[in-house]
């Protein structure tokens, strides 16, 4: 307090001044602004674009799935049904029942090589990397396994596209295929093995009509004898009795989605995820995954967990990363446990934009801090030059130069030249005042001079005078009376000296206190004394008395 | 076929990248081939040659190095039942007392230079990519042939994942030092009619098993095939 107070009343420069006092302005503007900024939220944007961006992804990506899980569950009904019906009707046709299928090579054949035709068509009518159908038979059931063996086909797309005319027979008859020129997966098998089909029991107890709520969607799992990885929708082929004939469906394999559900993004390593969870965690591993456009994207790993970050954004950490994102629960299927959507991004790359932000606004404090110092030094030095100038001018009296265009300046330049010619006038008078009082001055010293001169002829006269009245005096009288004023008392010297100096006889009365009579007892002492017989010889020896003292004084 | 007439000797192709059916060389290997075709006992496959052995149709055949990536590990019959497949990899057969001939193919790895840095970067790739245990291990992986000498000589010592693709490997090795290469004609149109003869022969065949079976000459439905083969132009 006391050093600033010091520092407010130290001895500085105008400029100085001004160039501090436009500094701290400037500071109390940058205050307000930081001010301004920070409760319309503007240091917390990064965060606040990336849930709002995220937010989007998610829209975006769950408008996608959604629109895909309900085509392609239109598709499996459609599918179901038709499957249903040429059974029935290949039933029908060979007047055998469903049981009749198995152990009989030739009807199953025979069935296939009719299904084979429109699951082939569906497939290439969804946007599915695979479809099946397979019916509760087996061609041979005296086998070991046999009760898990279902015979069906099941038809994959050998490559990504869309409208692939490749296609391979992963199971079923492999002459089947061969009329259709689909080659047998490398990894083929006659049959399906209901233990390896993902979620089978849980699909046999939910199938019942009406279809519209029996669809499913299993759990990923990884086709047997491969690497790939897939979700299966599934519908049961159930007939007009009720009775299930076997399911049928559509497959979703990992490698697909990832390409046909690439999402428009400005994210360049977000990745959206379509799989289960509950109570905080995350299982990414369990569902479907895809990343970005034309891009790359690293899978998560493992469990997720979710933690709330506020603002809308959760951050995921697994074991080998962790992510900042968004989730959803959606519904693609009955199932559960139900389908989490969730879209994120790699927490590094979230940290990265909160630095990136934060660097963004420290250098541009320090622009606008550079700016600002500049500006005060650059202004303060403009507005000062002039005043500066006028300040010299005024120094070297010179004051009638150029206009400053500064009103209060050139104002204070015309009140100061008001004010010269004041003093001008002002002096002007004086000096008139100071010659007549020079002119006085002279008069009067001459007077002077000639009372002086006067004086000084009268004095002359008087010593004359007092020099013949000396020679009239007897000497032997003045002395006595010289001796005889040594001899009076303090009252009669007192009064003797009333006398000298011109007073009257009623003055003496009044001055001294005392009677007349006391006065003329005085007196006649005194006369007797100084030996005079009168007041007014008394006053002549009393005068050159006086006389004499000044002739030896002087 | 085309392998046994180039070892009886005589020129393959004509200048038009087609067969050379006045070559007798060429005549007496495919007669050979379609006596046995005409009666069954060779199939053409499908584009691979693992599915019939998959299915059980066939015992054995003549397919790619790569072919191996695509052999299922189980038989299944049309009966549901299946056994393990037991797959056993041998050289190329070979024209007797004649040196063997093997057709190389592939695609080679070639990087656009589109800067010194980009060219001397896709250079370290390639000298990195070709390091010898490095090779042999791509190559295995893929079912492709190694590129140099030092991946060759590091086949004995190589721990293959089982004993099909070590047979192979010393398959390659053994052609690689006792066979000649032979890299077929380039010509654009020389696949389309391969595929077209192919097509048809699958299509003649089992007519041609019906009436072998029936007795006809062998040899006058190896005629057959013969001219079905040089109609193709």
């Amino acid at each position: 307090m006391r050093a600033f107070s010091n520092l407010q009343h130290s001895r500085r420069s105008l400029r100085r001044k001004l160039f501090g006092s436009m500094l701290l302005l400037a500071a109390i503007l940058m205050c307000f602004l930081a001010s301004g900024l920070f409760l319309s939220g503007r240091f917390s944007s990064t965060k606040k674009e990336t849930a709002q961006a995220l937010a989007l992804q998610m829209e975006v990506f769950e408008r996608d799935i959604s629109s895909y899980w309900e085509k392609t569950a239109v598709l499996g009904i459609h599918l179901s049904q038709e499957m249903t019906g040429l059974l029935e009707d290949y039933l029908t046709d060979h007047n055998i029942p469903f049981e009749g299928l198995t152990d009989s090579p030739d009807h199953i054949a025979g069935l296939q090589e009719t299904v084979i035709g429109p699951l082939c068509q569906s497939l290439r009518q969804s946007d599915c990397s695979g479809a099946f159908v397979f019916f509760n038979a087996t061609v041979n059931s005296h086998i070991e396994y046999a009760e898990q063996s279902r015979s069906g086909l099941y038809i994959q797309k050998s490559g990504n596209a869309i409208a692939d005319d490749g296609l391979l027979l992963y199971r079923g008859l492999a002459d089947a295929g061969k009329d259709y020129g689909i080659i047998p997966h490398r990894k083929w098998r006659l049959e399906f093995q209901s233990s390896l089909f993902p979620n089978y029991e849980e699909l046999v107890s939910h199938a019942a009509l009406p279809l519209e709520t029996s669809y499913r969607i299993t759990d990923l799992f990884t086709l047997p004898g491969t690497s790939e990885q897939a979700v299966l929708m599934t519908v049961p082929l159930i007939g007009e009795d009720g009775t299930v004939y076997g399911f049928c469906g559509f497959e979703v394999s990992q490698r697909y989605f990832k390409l046909h559900h690439e999402q428009p993004t400005n994210l360049s390593r977000m990745v959206c995820l379509l799989t289960t969870g509950g109570n905080g965690i995350l299982d990414a591993e369990a569902g479907l995954s895809c990343g970005v456009f034309n891009g790359y994207y690293f899978a998560p790993k493992g469990k997720l967990t979710a933690k709330d970050l506020g603002g809308g954004l959760t951050l995921f950490s697994g074991g080998s990363s962790s992510y900042i994102g968004v989730s959803k629960e959606v519904f693609i299927s009955y199932r559960e446990p139900a389908i989490t959507a969730a879209v994120l991004i790699p927490k590094e790359d979230y940290d990265r934009a909160l630095i990136k932000s934060g660097m963004q606004t420290v250098l541009l404090v320090l622009l606008l801090l550079f700016v600002t110092i500049v500006c005060c030094f650059y202004f303060s030095r403009r507005f000062i030059s002039p005043i500066l100038k006028s300040l010299a001018n005024i120094k070297s009296e010179n004051r009638n130069g150029e206009l400053s265009y500064i009103a209060e300046i050139d104002d204070l330049f015309a009140f100061l030249a008001e004010q010269d010619r004041e003093h001008e006038r002002t002096l002007a008078l004086l000096t008139q005042e100071k010659q007549d009082a020079q002119s006085e001055k002279e008069r009067l010293q001459d007077a002077f001079d000639r009372a002086l001169e006067k004086y000084e002829s009268a004095q002359a006269e008087i010593s004359r005078l007092a020099y013949d009245r000396k020679q009239e005096v007897d000497p032997a009288d003045y002395q006595q009376f010289l001796h005889g004023i040594e001899t009076l008392t303090p009252t009669e010297h007192r009064i003797f000296a009333y006398y000298l100096s011109g007073k009257s006889v009623k003055e003496i009365l009044s001055v001294a206190a005392i009677k007349e009579s006391t006065l003329r007892y005085h007196n006649k002492n005194i006369y007797s004394k100084l030996g005079v017989n009168s007041l007014k010889q008394l006053l002549r020896y009393a005068a050159l008395m006086q006389q004499d003292d000044k002739g030896k004084t002087s | 076929m085309e392998l046994d007439a180039l070892a009886r000797g005589g020129n393959l192709y004509t200048s038009n990248g087609w067969y050379d059916f006045e070559n007798p060389a060429l005549r007496e290997s495919w007669m050979q081939f379609a006596r046995s075709f005409v009666q069954g006992h060779i199939s053409l496959s499908d584009p691979y040659a693992s599915t019939q052995l998959t299915t059980g149709e066939a015992l054995s055949g003549i397919g790619s190095t790569a072919g191996i990536l695509y052999f299922n590990d189980t038989v299944t019959y049309p009966d549901n039942t299946s056994e393990p497949t037991n797959l056993r990899v041998l050289p190329l057969p070979k024209t007797k007392g004649e040196k063997g001939i093997m057709p190389v193919t592939g695609v080679g790895l070639s990087a656009y230079r589109t800067t010194e840095q980009k060219a001397e970067a896709a250079g370290v790739f390639l000298h990195w990519f070709t390091e010898n245990q490095r090779n042999l291990e791509f190559v295995v992986e893929t079912g492709y042939m190694p590129v140099n000498n030092g991946a060759f000589d590091a086949i004995d010592s190589h721990p293959f994942p089982n004993e099909s693709y070590r047979e192979l490997y010393e398959s390659i090795k053994t052609m690689r030092e006792t066979y000649t290469p032979f890299v077929q004609t380039t010509n654009s149109d020389f696949y389309g009619k391969v595929n077209t003869l192919y097509e048809e022969l699958r299509q003649m065949q089992p007519s041609w098993i019906q009436r072998a079976q029936q007795g006809e000459p062998i040899d006058l439905l190896a005629e057959e095939a013969w001219d079905l083969f040089c109609s193709v132009q």
